[in-house]
């Protein structure tokens, strides 16, 4: 019944995927917006008389870039968090929001950095630990950003539709703290299994010497790999893409893995042990993904030379030049890297809104929408379009008058009309 | 037939010997089930005094029997007739629904004995059906008398409940009627009390038996209740012997145990046990802070949830699910308020 519960979680059903899936998405993200934003340009640039052929060629940042940028701007949230002093659930779920959002939206869209901070306020708001705005605002100012009240505020709406309104976010961090619990209560000797395993793990005193005899003495391991697997969990964790490929209880046991490998695996076997061998299958399976998320995500020692064993999927891995902790991302070589990202973004951005003449909105308002859509194409359009509303607006006002109902239309014809201006 | 159903029959004539009933007032038709012939009785006791003689009726010469005669139920002799075959072949033919595990061979077994009932009636095959009728008989002989026997004995105790509750509310009636008298009769004994006490000037007198009378009263509505509850249980106790004694199911015990309302589903984790007491430094602080714990807030909750999370989901992977992803991001959720994702 545990499994039924979590396969209920909007995490579970809208936000998991296979490495393929994943790479995919977001390809189709950058491509879907790279077209519009070439298409909107071209149209202005046709709108003020330049022919075709003199168009400047347009370039548009590729999927890899952005996500370079996007894992950049991780990394600072991260560190605004810090700044803060925010709980780590917070900082986990600020970051998983980032995430999220960048798959469906890209940056030629909505800019990271105008959403660090108001995506940390979310998550203060999301995971109960609230934040007066004003002090909220007030601490802002010395890390840095000056914010308002309205630039927090403002981007909610288009966050919460980029995130499909999926709020609740499953951490590892309990899991551990639970994984913790049991193999502390083995080490003082009271370990009970569950019932149906009952016959088949060694009972308690037999687990708790077994478990002495691993420490070898050294009773502070255990409290180290809890450390050291919480670290991996608030830190490297968040800055890769273990959330979208792998559960909670995974990841945990993952961090485990990598942080105290003999102690993970004696656990392991008391939690599945060798005997049963219904569950054989099922925990090799098991171990053969724990492995994956210790050996190719969390690992310490990956580094831009390692292979790839995700070649060609676009994955947020050291090997495709992605920062996944706070000492490589202040690496002057990835610093200079982004900047050019950023640069090339901000040309292409600013030659939409050029012709256009009204200032490129930031919020999505009215006809907000992602990757490309809406806003992104360009405000000239946008302009008709909320013209052309206003007048229908007005234009069913009068009839509604006229005709003396005062309560306005019937529902079916009220929704077709907004549906058709919208 | 548009005859009017009198006490009379219309016909007042007996085909055999043609009196009428003007003649004989006291006239009374029998007839016999082999043949369907009628006649008075006089005929029946000229014809068949010195035992089995043929029927009277021209075209007919079937033997009969004096004691067969006997009085016609309906005023359609065809009606008569089916009656009877109706009965003979019911009978035999006497299971239940109970006996049968679907409906639809119940069905098929009702289908059976109206076929059967038909052929006899309409005299369509009378030899083969009958033989079927024996055979039948005399493959399910024990069954039939068994069915037979728990009819017997459903009628039975129908009869004697129906008798009983007769009987209890006579009771409650009878029991009514004598409170009633009682209680006027009390009435006026203090009525006629109270005027003496006060015709004698005796204030406490007066009061005193004014408390007697609400005394009196109140006692009185206890009993009546008491009695009530009585009646009701000796009502419901024997309701629930009419239905233990008609119950009879017959219903086999369904094969996979009985019925489960979860379907199978429980809380019982094959992961871990959740125990009372964990060590952990960590936690001392919120099990010694009487504010979180005068919130009721419970630290084995924390255990529980914990653990919880630690194996909650732990087998799910990733590449079996692949196809139902898919199949999930193409359906409209209802929390999208808007549908033009760019990658759909």
């Amino acid at each position: 019944m545990d499994d039924t519960i979590y396969s209920t979680s909007t995490q579970h059903r809208l936000f998991t995927f296979t490495p393929k899936q994943l790479s995919d998405l977001r390809y189709s993200t950058n491509k879907a917006a790279a077209e519009k934003i070439t298409e909107s340009i071209k149209r202005r640039a046709t709108a003020a008389g330049i022919p075709e052929s003199d168009i400047e060629e347009i370039d548009c940042p590729t999927a890899e870039e952005e996500l370079k940028l996007v894992a950049y701007y991780c990394v600072k949230c991260m560190q605004l968090s810090d700044h803060f002093q925010f709980p780590s659930n917070v900082k986990a779920t600020a970051l998983t929001f980032l995430h999220r959002l960048y798959l469906t939206t890209s940056t030629l869209t909505l800019h990271p950095k105008k959403l660090l901070l108001p995506l940390l306020y979310l998550a203060t708001k999301t995971e109960n630990h609230y934040t007066p705005i004003d002090s909220f605002i007030k601490t802002a100012a010395t890390a840095g950003p000056k914010v308002t009240k309205e630039d927090l505020l403002d981007p909610e709406f288009t966050i919460a539709m980029g995130l499909r309104w999926a709020f609740q976010v499953w951490h590892p961090f309990r899991g551990l703290e639970g994984i913790f619990l049991e193999l502390n209560a083995i080490a003082a000797g009271r370990y009970q299994p569950p019932k149906p395993k009952e016959h088949l793990v060694p009972p308690a005193a037999e687990a708790k010497v077994a478990l002495l005899e691993l420490l070898a003495g050294d009773m502070d391991r255990i409290g180290r790999a809890h450390g050291e697997a919480r670290r991996l969990l608030t830190t490297t964790a968040l800055l890769t893409d273990v959330y979208f490929l792998y559960t909670p209880p995974q990841i945990s046991f993952g961090a485990f893995l990598e942080a105290d490998r003999e102690l993970a695996t004696f656990y392991l076997d008391i939690k599945f042990p060798e005997s049963d061998l219904t569950g054989r299958k099922a925990k090799a399976k098991l171990l053969g993904i724990l492995d994956e998320i210790a050996k190719n995500h969390l690992s310490a020692g990956l580094s831009k030379e390692s292979k790839n064993p995700y070649q060609g999927l676009l994955l947020q891995l050291p090997q495709n030049g992605i920062a996944t902790s706070l000492t490589t991302a202040v690496d002057p070589a990835l610093v200079k890297e982004v900047t050019r990202i950023d640069k090339k973004l901000y040309r292409v951005t600013k030659r939409d809104q050029d012709s256009g003449g009204k200032k490129k909105t930031e919020e999505g308002s009215g006809s907000g929408s992602q990757s490309g859509n809406g806003n992104g194409s360009g405000s000239g359009k946008y302009d008709e379009d909320e013209e052309r509303r206003a007048k229908k607006r007005r234009l069913e006002r009068e009839k509604a008058e006229r005709e003396g109902d005062v309560f306005g239309a019937n529902l079916p014809d009220v929704r077709t009309a907004g549906a058709g201006s919208s | 037939m548009t005859q009017i159903l009198t006490a009379t029959p219309p016909d007042e004539n007996c085909p055999v010997c043609k009196s009428s009933r003007y003649l004989n007032p006291n006239i009374r038709f029998l007839m016999n089930p082999v043949c369907y012939h009628k006649m008075c009785e006089s005929c029946v006791d000229r014809i068949f005094m010195q035992g089995p003689a043929p029927c009277p009726v021209i075209a007919c010469g079937k033997t009969l029997r004096k004691n067969k005669f006997r009085k016609q139920t309906f005023e359609d002799v065809a009606v008569e007739r089916e009656v009877d075959v109706r009965k003979r072949v019911a009978l035999t033919f006497n299971k239940r629904q109970d006996d049968f595990d679907s409906l639809r061979e119940y069905n098929d077994y009702l289908e059976e004995v109206e076929q059967i009932t038909f052929n006899l009636v309409n005299k369509i095959d009378v030899k083969e059906t009958e033989a079927k009728l024996l055979e039948y008989e005399a493959v399910n002989r024990e069954l039939i008398s068994t069915n037979a026997a728990r009819q017997a004995a459903e009628m039975m105790a129908l009869a004697q409940a129906t008798e009983a509750e007769k009987e209890s509310q006579k009771l409650a009636r009878e029991m009514a009627v004598r409170e009633r008298e009682e209680e006027r009769r009390e009435q006026e004994e203090l009525k006629i009390a109270t005027l003496n006490a006060l015709a004698s000037g005796d204030k406490g007198a007066v009061k005193v038996i004014q408390e007697v009378q609400l005394k009196r009263s109140g006692e009185r509505k206890r009993r009546q209740a008491d009695e009530q509850m009585k009646l009701k249980s000796l009502a419901e106790g024997r309701s629930l012997l009419k239905s233990s004694l008609l119950a009879g199911t017959r219903k086999k015990v369904l094969e996979d145990g009985p019925f489960d309302p979860l379907g199978g589903l429980n809380d019982v984790n094959e992961h871990y046990i959740v125990q009372d007491y964990y060590e952990y430094k960590w936690l001392e602080n919120v099990r010694n802070d009487t504010a979180a714990r005068a919130g009721g807030y419970f630290v084995e909750e924390y255990y529980g949830r914990s653990l919880f999370e630690a194996f909650s989901g732990l087998t799910f992977f990733v590449d079996e699910e692949a196809a139902r992803i898919e199949e999930e991001k193409r359906a409209i959720t209802y929390t999208d308020l808007m549908i033009s994702d760019a990658v759909s």
